[in-house]
């Protein structure tokens, strides 16, 4: 009887689980059930969920929750279930809900969305509205004059922020009051020096990692602390929950002073940074790209050619996206050419300079022979990033391979698993792969060994440590 | 029971906040019956209320109202 962990919420508790399910001592071990807590408005379930029978799920399978998670919120929807409810070795945590009202004091529900078709209105949910841009749009105010006349309107003067926050502060503490733990001292202490919220109720992984914690804290399980502060690390240099950001007006961000806000960059999905104003356009707009899901269910399907095209028509749609030309790229690679992956990918860096871009970047400029161009990329992965995550690991060692030095390659992968990385699966199958160009065949079985039971036992790694241990035994053999 | 111009006064605030009309608000009318009120678009409206009657409402009863009436109930008792 596997153990199963149940986990209430909504877009928070989803992390929370799928953060949960990454953490090898409990994701192998426990399922993870999550159930949403309230279900009544397709604008506030952008994922489309179904809300699943939670009471009915408990009184079924009492004796095997070993944790129940809740998100607290204030107003609780749903069946008012208590500790009562469940066996007494079930752990019962409350876990606060993050929530910002008063840095986006005009989010409203706009009727202009909610007539969109499905697929649209997921792109602009409920926390994006904006009830001034409304207003300007019913007014018939055009494109080209609509970020004038919204900054015409100081939104300073049409509300007493400070008053909305210490409103707002109330509800927290009273939240808070409720849960297990609290997070108001974080958000206090972090408030202006830090990003906490993408929109009014997601956090961002900052934010979201320091739940976390505080909920591992609460559980009662043995916790592996490198792995889960590996993952916490993760989670936090991560983007919290899902793909955009509400702007912030820049007026709001002067009065409560938010330093981290000053770049006035927010991302639209996988579409691009924006600063406010381009933003509003775009929701005055209500522009998005629904041709790159098209292009990638292409790729999938074996189309290439035909997903080029389409992702090349996308990319000219939405140019400040630094993922659609990485995709872009991919398709370049896979069509053989690549230089045109190399410069796709050039821009998306440049847009953009994630850990994904540059791991392709470097990746593309060793294919193209650029050696020192992916050296020089590397190490700036290792600035900007983590140094010790697997991605780099892998990066230099290959590049000590290609230098003809396999042993330093060894040694940069053994360096790598002695960090907390040691938990990805690609290093140790890198280690495998490096162990066996030295001629090192049982330590290269044992690195597989780990690859494989990290990946989750995934087929194919199986298949090659099988070949590890054959190869092993027949030495063994020929020693005999 | 709350004067009914602080009704009508709390109708339109109710109204123009959540683009909902005016007519269909009454003393039973709760929050999830108006599509939009939840508790973060709830601690705006307090403030627009705060506004519209020149008062602070007590931070600590304010999110415990259970519907408008009470909410009436609250803004009559300060400006009492």
């Amino acid at each position: 009887m596997t153990p199963v962990i149940v986990v209430v919420g909504n877009c928070q508790a989803s992390f929370v689980a799928n953060f949960l399910k990454a953490l090898p001592e409990i994701g192998q071990h426990y399922e993870i059930r999550r159930f949403r807590n309230f279900t009544d408005d397709l604008d506030d379930n952008a994922a489309g969920e179904p809300p699943g029978d939670l009471p009915t799920f408990i009184t079924n399978n009492k004796p095997r929750i070993a944790a129940f998670l809740r998100q607290t919120t204030h107003n609780w929807v749903g069946d008012p279930i208590t500790r009562g409810d469940f066996a007494p070795h079930t752990a019962v945590v409350d876990y606060p809900v993050a929530l910002n009202s008063y840095l986006w004091p005009l989010v409203c529900r706009d009727d202009r969305f909610a007539a969109m078709p499905a697929a649209l209105r997921r792109r602009f949910p409920y926390s994006l509205h904006d009830s001034l841009l409304r207003k300007l749009a019913l007014d018939g105010v055009p494109e080209a004059e609509v970020v004038d006349a919204y900054m015409a309107h100081d939104v300073t003067a049409m509300f007493r922020l400070d008053r909305l926050k210490t409103l707002h502060d109330a509800k927290a503490r009273q939240i808070d009051a409720r849960a297990s733990f609290p997070i108001g001292d974080y958000i206090d202490a972090n408030m202006g020096r830090a990003a906490l919220f993408r929109t009014m109720n997601h956090p961002t992984g900052a934010f979201m990692a320091e739940i976390m914690r505080r909920i591992l804290a609460h559980l009662p399980f043995a916790t592996d602390h490198a792995a889960a502060s590996y993952r916490l690390g993760l989670a936090a240099a991560g983007p919290g929950i899902q793909g955009f950001d509400a702007a912030i007006d820049p007026r709001i961000v002067r009065h409560f002073g938010l330093t981290w806000a000053a770049g006035d960059r927010y991302r639209f999905w996988e579409e691009g940074l924006y600063s406010f104003a381009e933003y509003l356009v775009r929701l005055h707009r209500m522009q998005c790209c629904l041709k790159a899901p098209e292009a990638l269910r292409l790729q999938r399907g074996g189309d290439a050619q035909g997903a080029l095209r389409l992702m090349e028509e996308v990319v000219a749609e939405v140019p400040r996206s630094a993922h659609y030309r990485v995709r872009l790229a991919e398709l370049h690679a896979q069509l053989k050419a690549p230089d045109r992956a190399l410069a796709m990918l050039r821009e998306a860096w440049a847009l953009e300079p994630s850990l994904e871009t540059g791991v392709k970047l470097a990746q593309a400029q060793m294919r193209c022979a650029k050696q020192r161009e992916a050296e020089a990329t590397v190490a700036e992965l290792g600035l900007r990033f983590d140094a010790d995550s697997a991605d780099i690991a892998i990066m230099q060692a290959n590049f000590q391979l290609t230098a003809g030095n396999k042993q330093g390659a060894v040694d940069r992968l053994r360096s790598a698993v002695g960090t907390a990385a040691r938990h990805d699966h690609r290093l140790w199958l890198a280690l495998a792969a490096a162990l066996q160009r030295t001629r090192d065949i049982e330590a290269a079985r044992d690195a597989m060994s780990e690859a494989y039971t990290l990946s989750g036992m995934a087929p194919t790694i199986g298949t090659k440590l099988d070949a590890l241990r054959d190869l092993v035994a027949g030495r063994q053999q020929g020693q005999g | 029971m709350a004067a009914d111009w602080i009704m009508d006064t709390l109708r339109r605030v109710i109204a123009a906040q959540f683009n909902y009309p005016a007519a269909s608000i009454t003393r039973d009318t709760v929050a999830t019956d108006v599509p939009g009120w939840d508790s973060l678009s709830h601690t705006v409206l307090i403030l627009k209320v705060e506004d519209a009657f020149g008062i602070e409402l007590p931070e600590e009863e304010i999110f415990n109202l259970k519907d408008v009436a009470e909410l009436a109930g609250l803004v009559e008792r300060l400006l009492a």
